[in-house]
């Protein structure tokens, strides 16, 4: 692993009395912040917020906040890939969101979420890539969905989930003419992204404290946790698997999270669709 | 509002009196302007008594001073001394010998036989150099590990509201609550009570104080809240 | 927002009095302060005014890294100045532009003089604003929204930092120019320390009469009173209703 990822994340510190409070609470199946081991925090989703992008779209987990906002440009098909659109997801850790973040190239957190991200979404075929194409095997639409943090106060990769989510739900896409010098893209006329609701992915993350799995972890719980596991669901499968973290991961508790997930998808299906559409 | 006394918040570049030569200007975070004007360098809390003004700023990070009590973690060790995290930008260095009391003999023993990454110490400021590293002590009774109990971390500028004029408030936390309460200088207060209920009682408690630093009559209120909080729990438990 | 408008048009805007966005010519955009929206951070602020959205976040006094930088006698101000890939009309690479590195250059040359950096002694004092929106005066923005945020983090001020761009179009001069004004006029950005009458930073790119130059400034100080009115409001606003939650 390379070093220069990681020299930008500062270490941070947690006293043993901290330490022995979060697992005092946690023994008693509950936490620091009054929460049960398996209960969310609030999700908020505020889209729309930047005018100049194609979607965006704040996402509020308890404290933490993340901004995500998508671009839409034209180029050439992946050649793999002839008559699909083309979407990259990339994540800004900027000092902004946590004072363990350092200016510099993306680091290996950012790296890590970004793609978790874009696993979460592509494998459930959420997005209709097939009606992103302008002209069959010369020219798509390429979606850039960037993400930025804004406060980290634990489980970012969550809050960038439901934004990116946020973002797509409410993307316009813009009209296309290929004239003679190529592609021109016509701002003015829009239309909503295509996409396949009923296979909206559903992505949560869980945390091994002690020998407890406990949902949505702040970043306190995140300093003290042997692991986190990152699953995403659609519809009735799992799509997305990322257990993060240097601790070891039983198959039992790994079954239980996915059922636990698989319980609340529906739940929070509805509230991101009635924050986002309405 | 008292009417004797008055009150105003000021921002940074806000003049505090046009004629310093006419006031006792009492307190930090003030400068004097070329224009002869004693202006705010911090969102201050201005009380006017006649010709004399107390200014105290309302924000800003710990900076040690010679004699701070202190609540520090300790990150890092060397043969014979630790590193302490005490809120600042450089971390304390705590000897060994002004720990044990005596000196450490690193042929028999290590420092972390006595404290470990992690541990909690309630150490005094023995000497400070702005720009350097601090050096600590736990040499006068009082000062020593931590255990147990929880950790509160508040704004340094308002420590003083919390311990009150002549530890007046701190007292009324303790009497109250009969919890072992000790004060960082730093921002850090630690709280060890007979039960969880009553050390979230204090905390809650402390975070109140911060909110409401800059009301008169604070100790009443805090008073009240607190009678009121250890009452609810003396009837949860019959 | 991205509405086109011909040069011919502009201009007969003008002569009528008006601006493109029928705003008069010393009329501010609208502002929006908001003071301690990141959690985690010292000081931060986020500035609107119109579309222009700057988020503003000051960390320190922090250790001074890396370490050789470091000056005994003061602390080292570090600013960065970063736009959104999704700020502007057509994606921003997310590797700064030197654009941006110049931009956080100036920015930190308008705020140094503001700051007590004697106080602090070989310790660095971060400054990061991150350009959520771009739509004219993202810099003059950034300056305002950190001047705050440093406010909002306790480091001592000398004064707040304010900061507008005027604009010269035609003969008009204009406040607080927006991004049809940015692309066919002069625009001056401004910021100053207005307590003491002093400027902290000044730009200009476009052929500017001299005899007009006095008037430019004059206009641009009635501007940034106006804004530092604001800001010294939003500060004591912040201040007050953060302890009122209390109850």
């Amino acid at each position: 692993m390379a070093s220069e990822f990681l020299s930008s994340i500062h270490r941070e510190f947690l006293s043993n009395i901290e330490k022995e409070s979060i697992f005092s609470h946690i023994s008693r199946g509950k936490r620091l912040d009054g929460r049960d081991l398996l209960e969310m925090r609030k999700l908020e989703l505020i889209p729309n917020c930047i005018e100049k992008a194609e979607g965006s779209c704040i996402a509020k987990l308890g404290k933490t906040s993340v901004l995500a906002g998508i671009k839409i440009s034209v180029g050439p098909p992946y050649p793999d890939t002839p008559n699909q659109g083309a979407f990259v997801v990339n994540m800004e850790t900027m000092p902004i969101a946590s004072p363990s973040f350092e200016l510099g190239p993306p680091n290996e957190i950012g790296i890590e979420y970004a793609r978790v991200v874009d696993r979460s979404i592509r494998s459930s075929n959420f997005i209709k890539l097939e009606d992103l194409v302008v002209e069959p095997e010369k020219y798509v639409y390429v979606m850039f969905i960037d993400i930025y943090p804004i406060n980290d106060h634990g489980n970012l990769v969550d809050a960038a989930f439901y934004a990116t989510l946020g973002a797509l739900l409410t993307t316009r896409i813009p009209k296309v003419e290929i004239g003679d010098k190529g592609p021109v893209i016509l701002k003015n006329e829009t239309k909503p992204l295509s996409l396949n609701i009923e296979l909206m992915p559903i992505q949560l993350t869980y945390a091994k404290i002690l020998d407890k799995i406990v949902l949505d972890p702040t970043h306190q719980e995140e300093l003290v946790s042997g692991y986190k596991l990152t699953l995403a669901i659609s519809k009735n499968d799992l799509v997305a698997t990322q257990k993060s973290g240097a601790g070891v991961l039983d198959i039992d508790d790994f079954l239980a999270a996915v059922r636990d997930l698989k319980e609340r998808s529906n739940l929070i299906k509805d509230l991101v669709l009635k924050q986002t559409l309405g | 509002m008292n009417e004797q006394t008055k009150y105003r918040i000021v921002v940074p570049g806000e003049v505090i009196v046009e004629d310093p030569a006419h006031y006792t200007i009492k307190g930090t975070g003030t400068i004097v302007r070329p224009d002869g004007k004693t202006v705010a360098t911090r969102i201050s809390l201005v009380s006017a008594k006649g010709r004399e003004i107390n200014v105290v700023p309302l924000v800003g990070k710990y900076i040690p001073k010679q004699g701070d009590s202190v609540i520090g973690i300790v990150v890092d060790y060397a043969l014979t001394y630790w590193l302490l995290e005490i809120n600042y930008v450089w971390k304390g260095r705590l000897d060994a010998s002004e720990y044990l009391k005596r000196p450490l003999d690193p042929s028999k023993e290590l420092p972390t036989d006595y404290l470990k990454v992690g541990d909690v110490v309630y150490t005094k400021v023995m000497y400070v150099e702005r720009g350097l590293a601090p050096i600590l002590s736990c040499r006068d009774s009082g000062y020593g590990k931590l255990e147990k109990g929880r950790l509160i971390s508040i704004n340094p500028a308002k420590v003083p509201r919390l311990i009150g004029a002549k530890g007046s408030m701190l007292e009324t936390i303790k009497r109250i609550t009969k919890a072992e309460v000790k004060v960082g200088t730093n921002g850090i207060i630690w709280v060890r009570a007979e039960k969880p209920e009553i050390e979230e009682l204090v905390e809650q408690t402390i975070k109140r104080i911060e909110k409401l630093a800059h009301l008169q009559g604070l100790t009443k209120k805090i008073e009240d809240f607190l009678m009121k909080g250890m009452h609810k729990i003396q009837r949860g438990e019959s | 927002m991205s509405l086109k408008i011909s040069e011919e048009e502009f201009k007969k805007i003008l002569e009528s009095g008006k601006r493109v966005d029928g705003r008069a010519f010393t009329e501010l955009r609208p502002i929006n302060i908001r003071l301690g929206i990141v959690e985690r951070a010292e000081g931060s602020c986020l500035f609107e005014m119109g579309h222009t959205k700057v988020l503003c976040v000051v960390r320190g006094p922090t250790e001074c890294v890396p370490a050789y930088i470091a000056d005994p006698e003061r602390a080292v101000l570090d600013v960065a100045y970063r736009m959104c890939t999704f700020s502007t009309e057509e994606r921003k690479s997310p590797t700064p532009s030197r654009r941006e590195v110049e931009l956080s250059k100036v920015i930190r040359e308008a705020l140094e003089p503001s700051i007590l950096l004697e106080e602090f002694p070989r310790m660095m004092i971060k400054v990061y604003c991150l350009v959520l929106q771009a739509d004219a005066g993202t810099r003059t923005a950034s300056i305002n929204a950190a001047s705050l945020a440093l406010a909002q983090a306790g480091i001592p001020l000398r004064d707040l930092v304010t900061s507008v761009a005027v604009g010269y179009c035609y003969g008009n001069i204009v406040v607080d120019v927006c991004s049809i004004e940015d692309e066919l006029c002069a625009d001056i950005p401004i910021a100053m320390l207005p307590a003491y009458r002093k400027i902290t930073l000044l730009q200009s790119d476009h052929r500017l009469p001299i005899d007009r130059l006095s008037e430019i400034l004059s206009t641009a100080i009635k501007a940034i009173d106006q804004i530092y009115e604001l800001q010294k409001k939003a500060l004591k606003e912040y201040y007050l209703s953060s302890t009122k939650t209390g109850d």
